[in-house]
């Protein structure tokens, strides 16, 4: 299977802007060093302007405008906190705002720790539309098992379906309504994904994929765009009718 | 803007030369667009309607602690286009040339220099 593969490789052809407005050296290396993983570049623009409000402006690949924030704000965005989905449900937080701020942006060595956080943004989603299906690809049936309560929990409680595909053997007995593809094969090992189909809604369609390049160093994106989310919906399904 | 901040303001007003009409200022003091306008020109004395739009969305997003999107950018671009230059020209604290879209900074009365300082 190569459509996950490319839809990481046309990512990191689109380099993202981000510019730093402060006067202060502090603020702006702690932005250089933050994305110096990333797929975007830093500029700092130094203004007296900004003294003690500085903002950030993100531009896409064509120096479009993309958005804008404060910088304690987006300190917020980049540091998200791991919430099960059914506490974020009722967060007092604009996580729809801050997803969206940066989907499409390739990440590089995210650990772990940071893909649950950012995995349980798209499981919330799931779990507010109630309906459609969630996919999910472990690199391992270990992985699997830590999040199968998780899961479980969501198809008792929601009305959804969830797909998780592994690349090894996984013979545990699953709830109704989650289907397993083990043995799944080709590069289905090499990703960490988790996509929402958004149950019958273009607004509701969100993912992230990602490719474990080193030991716990995760480089991938995720996305709300329902073109892509559709693209690899469609070849999962492929997959899992096979 | 807090009521300590208000009294600057009429006590400033009432100490101001006469060259700066108390109306205009206060207006000008009012438009929160036209207050990041004048901070981006107390650092540079040109700038492009482009760049203006810039500071002014993300000073916005500041304050407001949102998101601004491309859409709020727009907004502010056509406010800053339509309304909030022409009135700073007007005032003469500048020159807006809407052709090549580009702002050359004017007489910016101390007073306003001093409180918008104040302000960031």
């Amino acid at each position: 299977m190569n459509g996950l593969r490319d839809q990481i490789d046309e990512i990191e052809a689109r380099q993202k802007l981000l510019e730093v407005h402060t006067d202060r050296d502090r603020v702006a290396a702690e932005f250089e060093q933050q994305f110096s993983t990333r797929n975007a570049r830093v500029v700092r623009e130094s203004s007296a302007s900004s003294a003690d409000r500085g903002f950030v402006i993100i531009r896409d690949a064509d120096h479009e405008f993309r958005g804008a924030l404060g910088i304690d704000h987006f300190r917020a965005v980049l540091s998200p906190e791991i919430h099960p989905p059914w506490a974020l449900e009722d967060a007092d937080v604009e996580y729809s705002d801050l997803f969206e701020f940066l989907e499409n942006t390739l990440f590089t060595s995210y650990d772990r720790r940071q893909m649950l956080a950012t995995s349980r943004e798209i499981e919330e989603r799931a779990w507010r539309t109630d309906a459609g299906t969630l996919f999910a690809g472990f690199q391992n049936s270990a992985a699997l098992a830590s999040q199968v309560s998780v899961y479980e929990r969501m198809v008792r409680e929601r009305n959804l379906g969830i797909t998780i595909f592994v690349e090894d053997e996984y013979d545990e007995r699953m709830a109704d309504g989650i289907d397993v593809v083990s043995d799944a094969g080709g590069e289905i090992g090499a990703f960490w994904f988790v996509i929402f189909d958004g149950g019958g809604s273009d607004l509701r369609k969100c993912g992230l994929l990602a490719e474990e390049r080193e030991p716990d160093r995760y480089y991938g994106f995720w996305t709300y765009d329902p073109d892509r989310i559709d693209e690899i919906v469609s070849s999962l399904r492929s997959l899992s009718d096979s | 803007m807090d009521e300590a901040c208000l009294r600057d303001v009429l006590e400033a007003v009432e100490a101001m030369e006469s060259d700066a009409s108390p109306d205009v200022l206060l207006n000008v003091l009012s438009d929160r667009y036209a207050r990041y306008v004048l901070c981006h020109l107390s650092d540079e004395s040109t700038a492009t309607l482009d760049a203006l739009t810039d500071t002014a969305t993300g000073l916005a997003a500041t304050e407001s602690g949102a998101i601004a999107t491309p859409g709020d950018r727009e907004e502010i671009r056509l406010r800053l286009y339509h309304l909030v230059l022409p009135k700073l020209d007007a005032a003469g604290y500048l020159e807006f040339d809407s052709e090549t879209r580009t702002v050359e900074r004017d007489e910016i009365p101390a007073v306003l220099r001093e409180l918008l300082q104040k302000e960031t």
